[in-house]
């Protein structure tokens, strides 16, 4: 089997930052949420329930720059690099919400 | 009809993460002969995961809120102020993860793409994690409302 690293293609490349930048955001909205009740109103106010409208808003994080990232010239990024980078950004998005609750819930 | 819409939560939830798991098995042993049924397996995944959290989140948003009100004033208020709390802001996450699964292995060359193997087996196997993670803040929950109903 003749393997090689290789560049991704736009998508997986667009996609993959998008997902990075969305799994964070999920984690920092959360925080806001919680933190701001302002935002967990508008929320709750424009999606009629506020994990709808969390979820809503993090998709579309996700979708749109997914769409973005793809069309623009970013170098070209190797597919090695990226996979670590979305294992470290899923343990932060990650993190963030478990540390929140942990600390508020210790308070 | 909710608790049947719960247990079919749970139990599409658990098919997820076995599907997840197919394709990372399927994935650190890719030959010609597998590579469209990893495609067929990341579908799976994608699927099951979307189905765990359009049903999980009807019944969230429509009948959770007895539930609720039953754990906050049972024995174990933790399972609704800590493990509901996370596991309704985690799952976005594994949401996330499962829509990107697809992407990666329909788009590249799994066969001699290292790189994009790489990425395939990180995604999946994380989804993996996060939905029996999922499946066990689920187990605690459910018992925080039999607390309550005991109580």
């Amino acid at each position: 089997m003749a393997e090689q690293r290789q560049s991704m293609d736009n998508y997986t490349r667009g996609f993959g930052y998008a997902l990075i930048v969305a799994m964070i955001f999920n984690g920092v909205l959360t925080i806001l949420k919680e933190k701001i009740e302002a935002v967990h109103d508008v929320l709750a106010l424009v999606f009629w329930h506020h994990w709808i409208g969390h979820g809503v808003v993090v998709l579309a994080v996700f979708v749109i720059l997914g769409f973005l990232f793809s069309k623009s010239s970013a170098r070209q990024e190797d597919g090695g690099n990226l996979a670590t980078w979305v294992i470290w950004a899923a343990v932060i998005g990650a993190g963030l919400i478990v540390m929140f609750f942990t600390v508020k819930i210790l308070a | 009809m909710p608790v049947i819409q719960l247990l079919v939560h749970a139990t599409v939830g658990g098919l997820s993460a076995l599907a997840a798991l197919w394709v990372t098995v399927e994935l650190l042993n890719v030959r010609e002969n597998n590579t469209e049924r990893i495609k067929l397996a990341a579908m799976w995944t994608f699927g099951l995961i979307w189905a765990a959290y359009l049903i999980g989140g009807w019944f969230y948003v429509f009948h959770y809120g007895a539930d609720k009100a039953v754990i906050k004033a049972g024995n174990w208020p933790w399972a609704h102020n800590y493990f509901m709390e996370v596991k309704e802001h985690l799952f976005f996450i594994v949401l996330l993860l499962a829509t990107y699964l697809p992407i990666v292995v329909k788009r590249n060359n799994l066969l001699a793409n290292k790189s994009a193997r790489k990425l395939s087996v990180a995604v999946s196997a994380m989804i993996v994690v996060i939905a029996l993670a999922m499946e066990g803040f689920g187990s605690i929950i459910a018992m925080g409302v039999k607390q309550g109903l005991l109580k």
